[in-house]
C-alpha cells in the first residue's frame, strides 16, 4: 500500500510554524528593547525568514512526504531541502505508535512513529485513513 | 545463553555482604565523621566537653542509622535461580525482576581487589532491554559466581590471546584526554576536600614544572591538562585490557581481561549485532586494527570498548576473527564515492589546516601554538584523505558493510542483514546537483553511534538500499 501526507497536512504545519514563530519574535522584540535598536535589522531578517518559511515550506513538505509498505519493509521519502529516504525492514520493527494532537485530529492527520532497536523513525502528518490502513497492515505483517 | 547454574534450593537467597559496601560506597565516609570529631575536638571546659559528647552521640546515632539502613537494604536484596534468574530488592518499594537466561546477551563477572579479598564477585546480566545499565547486578560468593562462566576444562573451539604491546597500542590510540579528565577531575576534587584544597593547584604546578613545552602560559596549562587527562585515560584503558584473552566456547565468546580488576565476559554469539574494525592514523602507521563487537551490555561503561581483538595486523586479525567469529556474516564488496567527491571529505580539514597560518603570522610565542595547530590539522586531513579512499557501502546476501572515517579514526562495520534496522539515504541541495548522497545505517548499539558514508552515487546507493528490504523476514 502507498501512503502520503494528509490533505490538510500543510495547514497543520503552517499552524505549528506560526505557533513557533510567535514566541520567537516576542523574544527577539525583548532583545531589541533590552540591547538597543541596532538589532532591528536582525529581527527584521528573522521575521522575513519566518514569513518565507511559513508560506513556502509547508505545502512543499506535505507534497514531498510519501511512502509505501509491501509487507516486507516500510519505505518513505520526506524533506524538502534535505531529502531523506528511509528503508525499514519488517524484521527490525519492534513497536509502532500513532500520535495525534487535537489539531491533527481536527485536520485529519496522524503521525506514525516506528521504533526499532537502533532508534526510531518519524513519519509526520500522514493521512488519517491511510495511517489506519497502514497500522492494520503492520499489525498483520507482525503476526505473520 | 546456556549456563551451568543449578536451580536454587528453597526460597530466595541473600546476596554477598559486598553488596553493602558497594551500595553504601557514596555515604560510607560519613561513618567516619564521629571518629574524626573525637580526634579533632580538644574540649577545655566542662560545657565544651558536654557539647562535644552530645555532638559525638548525635553523629554516632546518624552513622548507626545510616549503617542500619544499608544493612536493611542488603538483607532485602535477594535472588533465586530456577531456570530464570529472579531478583528482589528494596525496603519500602519492593522491586522483583525476572530475567530469562535465554534472553541474556552478555554476562559479566567482575573481580576487583576488594571483591577478591572478600571472596565475592559482581555479576552483571545484560539483555538488550535496558540501555544504560545492566538488567541485573548481583554480588555473589566467588564459587557461585563461577557457575555463570563455562566450567574449567570445558572444550575451547578457538583462542586468541593479546600480548601487552598490542593492548598498549590500542590503549594509546583510543584514549581520550577529555574522558580521562572527566574521571580524574572529580577524584582530584575529592582528594582536595580530604587532604586540603591546595592539592589540585599543587598538582597543576607540578605538571607545569615536569611538562614544559615552551608555549604561552595559557596554552601550556591547557596542553598539560590534556596530557594529564590522556595519560590517565591511557593507564585506565591499559589496566582494563591487560592480559586480554578471547575464547570461543560453543555458541559463546568468553572474553577475559584486566590487570587489577579482572573481568570475565560471556557473550552470546547469536546476539552480536555488529563487528567493527577501527584504525587510527597512529595504528595505521603500524598497520594495526582493533576489532570490536556490539552486544548488549559489553563495553557499556564510560571509556570502555567492546574489544575482541585489541590490536593486530591484517593477517593476524583475519586468523583471530576466523577462530572467534568464523560464522559471523561479512560483506566485502561495495559502492565507492566518485573521484569528484574528494572535496566533500577534505575541504573542512583543509580549511582548518590553513587556519594554522594565522598564529604563524602573529609570530613570537604563537609559533609553537601554530605548530600544534598545523600538526592536528594535518593529522585530520590525512584521516579524511584515507577515509575517502576507503569509503564503501555494500549490501551482500547476509550482511551490510560500511567503511568510513569519523573523528580521527577509520571504521569498517559489518552488520548482519537481520539486525540492520533502518537505512537512510539523504540528499542535500548541493548533493542533488552532483548526483551524490549520504547513506546512514542505524542498528542496535550501546553508544547509539550512527554509521554514515558520504558522497556516494545516488542511484547506485538507492539500488543497494532496496536490496536491504528485499530479503524475506526471518526470525532474529
Amino acid at each position: 500500500m502507498e501512503f502520503r501526507a494528509g490533505g490538510r497536512a500543510a495547514v497543520v504545519l503552517t499552524l505549528w510554524l506560526l505557533f513557533l514563530s510567535l514566541p520567537l519574535m516576542a523574544v527577539a522584540g525583548i532583545c531589541v528593547a533590552l540591547f538597543g535598536p541596532l538589532l532591528w535589522f536582525a529581527v527584521a531578517l528573522l521575521g522575513a525568514v519566518l514569513c518565507f518559511a511559513i508560506v513556502w515550506y509547508p505545502p512543499r513538505y506535505a507534497a514531498a512526504l510519501r511512502g509505501d509498505f509491501d509487507g516486507r519493509a516500510v519505505r518513505a521519502v520526506k524533506g524538502v531541502l534535505w531529502e531523506k529516504r528511509l528503508f525499514i525492514p519488517m524484521t527490525a520493527l519492534r513497536t509502532f505508535e500513532f500520535w495525534d494532537s487535537p489539531l491533527q485530529k481536527a485536520l485529519g492527520c496522524r503521525t506514525l512513529v516506528i521504533r526499532f532497536a537502533g532508534g526510531s523513525a518519524l513519519l509526520p502528518l500522514l493521512d488519517a485513513e491511510q495511517a489506519a490502513a497502514l497500522s492494520s497492515q503492520l499489525e498483520k505483517a507482525e503476526e505473520e | 545463553m546456556k549456563t551451568s547454574i543449578p536451580d536454587s534450593v528453597g526460597g530466595m537467597r541473600r546476596q554477598h555482604g559486598a553488596y553493602f559496601l558497594y551500595d553504601a560506597r557514596k555515604w560510607v565516609f560519613l561513618l567516619f565523621i564521629p571518629v574524626l570529631r573525637a580526634i579533632l575536638t580538644r574540649p577545655d571546659t566542662i560545657a565544651e566537653t558536654v557539647s562535644a559528647l552530645l555532638a559525638f552521640l548525635r553523629d554516632f546515632g546518624f552513622a548507626c542509622l545510616l549503617a542500619g539502613w544499608f544493612v536493611l537494604r542488603w538483607r532485602r536484596a535477594l535472588y533465586r535461580f530456577r531456570g530464570s534468574l529472579t531478583t528482589r530488592r528494596g525496603v519500602f518499594l519492593t522491586r522483583t525482576l525476572q530475567v530469562s537466561m535465554e534472553d541474556a546477551a552478555s554476562i559479566e563477572v567482575e573481580c576487583s581487589p576488594l571483591l577478591w579479598a572478600m571472596r565475592s564477585r559482581r555479576v552483571h546480566v545484560n539483555t538488550a532491554g535496558l540501555r544504560r545499565r545492566s538488567d541485573v547486578t548481583l554480588y555473589l560468593p566467588a564459587d557461585e559466581a563461577r557457575l555463570f562462566l563455562p566450567p574449567r576444562g570445558a572444550e575451547i573451539d578457538g583462542r586468541f590471546a593479546a600480548s601487552p604491546w598490542p593492548v598498549a597500542a590500542m590503549s594509546a590510540s583510543s584514549s581520550n584526554a577529555a574522558l580521562g579528565l572527566l574521571t580524574l577531575a572529580p577524584a582530584l576534587k575529592q582528594a582536595g576536600n580530604i587532604l586540603g584544597r591546595e592539592l589540585p593547584a599543587e598538582m597543576m604546578t607540578l605538571a607545569d614544572r615536569l611538562l614544559s613545552l615552551g608555549l604561552p602560559p595559557l596554552l601550556e596549562t591547557t596542553a598539560n591538562v590534556l596530557i594529564i587527562g590522556w595519560s590517565f585515560a591511557f593507564i585506565r584503558s591499559f589496566f582494563r585490557y591487560a592480559g586480554f584473552c578471547a575464547r570461543r566456547q560453543g555458541g559463546c565468546l568468553h572474553l577475559i581481561s584486566g590487570l587489577m580488576t579482572r573481568r570475565d565476559v560471556l557473550v552470546d554469539c547469536r546476539r552480536i549485532t555488529a563487528l567493527e574494525l577501527r584504525q587510527t592514523l597512529f595504528m595505521r602507521i603500524f598497520r594495526l586494527y582493533t576489532a570490536t563487537i556490539t552486544a548488549a551490555g559489553y563495553g557499556r561503561e564510560r571509556g570502555a570498548r567492546p574489544v575482541v581483538v585489541p590490536a593486530a595486523r591484517a593477517r593476524e586479525l583475519c586468523a583471530a576473527l576466523d577462530t572467534l567469529l568464523g560464522d559471523y556474516p561479512l560483506c566485502s564488496s561495495g559502492l565507492r564515492p566518485g573521484r569528484r567527491s574528494l572535496g566533500r571529505y577534505i575541504l573542512l580539514p583543509l580549511w582548518v589546516t590553513a587556519g594554522a597560518l594565522l598564529p604563524f603570522l602573529m609570530g613570537g610565542v604563537w609559533i609553537m601554538a601554530g605548530v600544534v595547530w598545523l600538526a592536528a590539522g594535518l593529522w585530520w586531513l590525512a584521516i579524511r584523505w584515507m577515509g575517502f579512499h576507503r569509503a564503501t557501502f555494500g549490501v551482500g546476501d547476509d550482511a551490510v558493510v560500511l567503511r568510513y572515517s569519523r573523528g580521527l579514526a577509520l571504521y569498517e562495520v559489518h552488520v548482519p542483514l537481520e539486525v540492520a534496522d533502518c537505512l537512510i539515504v539523504t540528499r542535500s541541495p548541493w548533493q542533488r546537483r552532483s548526483g551524490t548522497c549520504t547513506v546512514e545505517l542505524r542498528c542496535y548499539g550501546e553508544k547509539r553511534r550512527r554509521h554514515r558514508v558520504w558522497a556516494l552515487p545516488y542511484d547506485a546507493a538507492l539500488h543497494l538500499a532496496g536490496r536491504l528490504t528485499i530479503k524475506p523476514p526471518t526470525a532474529v
